[in-house]
């Protein structure tokens, strides 16, 4: 008897498993173990188009209900994978917060394949204070109508970190007339990521916006008052009332069940080019996952729904047989009030930036170099650079710097 | 759930008719990710940033799916297959209750 595919998590990674095996063909029964008592659902509008109430709920959803049953997909919603049994290929299977009682769940199932697509979670704040009631993290559906509804009521609110996240939110809460702070600990926004020309780009808006930042500094701890207001005290000795703290420092991964049964990880399940982990069967998709990325040295994790679905797709092509899609450079968006941000490539180490367009029109593309190869390219406002330069940039093309520079030749006649 | 909606139509270039329940109010895109409408991909999610949720809108649609913004006029520039004038974002099209019994034509390719 064939048992089929088991998947534990059903959010991008894990649902584009199930669709794109069906799609290719795949019909031995298929498992989709998803932790959360919803329909699986988009992250990516959670701190953007959800948080300000431009998406509802049914909005968010990944596929629609009767989608799973109608492609026979076994989709166990509010249910949790305890453990995994590599050598009896056995998963044990519990109820998760927000189960139904009264639905039987079965206690075990056994797989053919397994597929670990568990994600990442939010990380705590980690001071005194960090666990008080409106002191809240992004990372699901739960999270967001918290957040939500603190947002109504809220005057104050304190960003910790100047990530995707915290300057997401923060663009939401102000354009919502909140007085907005960020603290970050680098001295500028998105430090690791970005260039200082990005980053000042990017924290100008946010001022415009109303938005307040402290850099160099960070929340040391969080004191309740009676009224239910906070006060917010800082390394560097000051401190501020809030109503509500958003805490965006980063996620940590989901490697839990894979360490239990001696998967290599490192910062991550690690998988090969193919997708699969150092068990044969069992592969790794998405946040949980970490690779060698083309033209790079060292393995890393990608948080970006490009990076969950292309490993998912990856790992239903090679489960049905079929030629494996080829690597790309990763690519992410981001938006932030008029800021349609779009960036393909990771290279951190370029010896030139080129820029297209002018900064100050906010409208601009920044194509970094390393020699004569393109690496990367950052668009504020082109997506038309953007699409070209995700092909540009996984086939390291030799584009002329004057041609980068000219916004009237297009990107995409090179290559 | 608000259960207010239309049936509307996609037709594949083999032919091939897809039926689907589509909410108002929602975007056309999103109503077909959500029913897998096959050659509809939407890798940005509806933001305006990716041209691969392209469609053609017959004429006899054309008064029901408004006019596309500049931005959106832009991104028509990039997608895969051929543009045609009665080319569209889907992911800018909102579902109308007038839009009822309406078909979509999905283009060749997205990327
Ligand atoms: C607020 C926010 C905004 C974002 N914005 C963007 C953006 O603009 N662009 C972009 O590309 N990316 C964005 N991301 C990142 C993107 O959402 C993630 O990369 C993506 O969700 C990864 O998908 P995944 O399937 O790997 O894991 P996840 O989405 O983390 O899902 C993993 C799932 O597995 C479940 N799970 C874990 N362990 C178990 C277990 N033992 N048993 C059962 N279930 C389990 C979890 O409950 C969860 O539902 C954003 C993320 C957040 C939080
Ligand atoms: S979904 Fe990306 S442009 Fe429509």
């Amino acid at each position: 008897m064939t048992h089929g595919v088991c998947i534990i998590g059903a959010s991008h990674a894990g649902v584009q498993v199930a669709a794109s095996l069906r799609d290719l063909g795949y019909d031995a029964p298929i498992h989709l173990i998803h932790g959360e008592a919803t329909l699986p659902y988009q992250r990516p509008p959670l701190s953007k188009a959800y948080l300000a109430d431009s998406v509802n709920a049914d909005g968010l959803a990944l596929r629609s209900p009767d989608y799973y049953a109608s492609r026979g997909i076994e989709l166990l919603s509010a249910t949790h994978v305890h453990c995994i049994d590599a050598d009896t290929r056995r998963l044990d299977l519990r109820a998760a917060p927000g189960a139904q009682a009264g639905t039987s769940l079965p206690d075990s199932l056994t797989y053919d394949h397994l597929v670990i697509a568990t994600g990442a979670r939010a990380r705590q704040l980690p001071v005194p204070g960090g666990d008080l009631d409106g002191v809240l993290t992004l990372r699901t559906i739960e999270d967001a109508e918290q957040m939500k509804a603190r947002l109504e009521t809220a005057r104050d609110v304190v960003i910790a970190g100047a990530g995707f996240i915290g300057l997401e939110v923060a663009a939401t809460a102000g354009k919502l007339g909140k007085s907005v702070t960020v603290v970050e600990a680098q001295d500028r926004v998105l430090a690791r990521l970005f260039p200082t020309m990005m980053s000042d780009f990017l924290t100008n808006r946010h001022k415009e916006n109303g938005t307040a930042f402290l850099f160099g500094t960070q929340i040391s701890g969080i004191r309740q008052q009676t009224d239910g207001r906070k006060i917010v005290d800082f390394s560097n000795g000051d401190s501020r009332e809030a109503d509500l703290v958003v805490v965006g420092i980063g996620a940590e991964v989901n490697d839990g069940l894979a360490r239990l049964i001696g998967l290599d990880c490192d910062n991550g399940i690690l998988v090969n080019r193919e997708a699969l982990t150092s068990c044969p069967e069992i592969s790794a998709a998405g946040d949980c996952a970490a690779w060698q990325l083309p033209h790079e040295q060292n393995t890393s994790r990608t948080e970006s729904v490009q990076n969950a679905v292309d490993q998912a797709k990856i790992i239903a092509a090679r489960l049905t047989g079929n030629d494996i899609p080829e690597q790309v450079a990763p690519w992410f968006w981001s938006d932030q009030l008029d800021v349609k941000l779009q960036m393909v490539g990771t290279a951190l180490d370029a010896d030139d930036i080129v820029c297209r367009g002018e900064m100050e029109s906010g409208r601009f593309s920044l194509l970094y170099y390393q020699g004569e190869e393109l690496v990367r390219v950052d668009s504020v406002n082109r997506a038309i650079d953007h699409i070209a330069a995700r092909r540009l940039v996984t086939q390291r093309i030799k584009l002329p710097k004057d041609a980068a520079r000219d916004v009237n030749i297009k990107l995409k006649d090179f290559g | 759930m608000t259960k207010n909606t239309v049936k509307i139509s996609f037709k594949q270039p083999s032919g091939a008719i897809k039926e689907i329940e589509a909410p108002v109010g929602q975007s056309v895109m999103q109503a077909a990710i959500f029913n897998n409408v096959d050659g509809i991909e939407a890798e940005c999610g509806g933001s305006c940033m990716c041209a691969t949720c392209h469609i053609y809108v017959p004429a006899e649609s054309a008064n029901l799916t408004g006019t596309a913004s500049e931005e959106e006029q832009e991104m028509l520039g990039e997608t895969a297959a051929e543009r045609r004038p009665e080319s569209r974002l889907s992911c800018q099209i909102v579902v109308t209750a007038d839009m009822d019994g309406h078909t979509f034509d999905v283009p060749e390719c997205q990327s």
